[in-house]
């Protein structure tokens, strides 16, 4: 079966979507070094843990819409 | 440099995929939606926080979106990374983006390489406009 190219992120953020939470993954998109109700919070708490260069986002539910589609 | 597009929940078909380039900020790597319907490359006010500006001491701009709703941005200057390259270049900040993800404008990124979409094999690449 083909491999296919995409980043999927849905499984991931699904825990924290319904509260928007901030999510720091690391370079695989595989792992959350941690969450947070702000950005400020999860920059911190990877700071603490000594994580360099995280990957930061903001758990949503939706993300379509961001450019003009169905809603 | 290619970058894979990224699959993100939605609640209209399940998933939606979008070219996403993540910028590398000194706080780690933010994803920014390409978007080269925008004439500017845009980040949340939050994310100007935790990069410690005072976000409404930038250039003030009013915006306007494809609605025409019209909004304020703060333009600041600020060191970046793509892929790996680095760049200092003015980036707008607004509180009222309707979306937390960042925003690749033409300003920037379109500026700097060729954008190159395969919506098939949902990969975005970027090439040097020296390349044949």
């Amino acid at each position: 079966m083909k491999k296919e190219n995409i980043i999927d992120l849905t499984k991931i953020l699904k825990p924290y979507a319904n509260k928007r939470l901030w999510v720091a993954l690391d370079s695989t998109y595989s792992k959350v070094y941690g969450s947070g109700e702000t950005i400020l919070e999860v920059i911190e708490e990877c700071k603490k843990n000594g994580i360099k260069k995280p990957f930061i986002i903001r758990a949503e539910e939706n993300y379509s819409g961001i450019a003009p589609s169905l809603i | 440099m290619k970058f894979r597009y990224h699959r993100l929940p939605s609640k209209v078909s399940k998933y939606v995929d979008v070219p996403i380039i993540p910028i590398g900020l000194k706080f780690g790597l933010y994803p920014c939606l390409v978007d080269s319907g925008s004439d500017y490359s845009f980040l949340h006010g939050r994310i100007g926080e935790a990069l410690g500006l005072n976000v409404e001491d930038g250039e003030e701009v009013e915006i306007m979106g494809i609605t025409g709703n019209k909004m304020t941005a703060y333009f600041h200057k600020i060191h970046f990374t793509i892929g790996g390259w680095e760049y200092n270049e003015n980036f707008g900040f607004s509180y009222k983006l309707g979306t937390d993800l960042g925003i690749w404008g033409r300003d920037i990124l379109f500026n700097k390489y060729k954008v190159i979409f395969d919506q098939k094999k949902k990969i975005v690449e970027l090439k040097d406009y020296t390349d044949a």
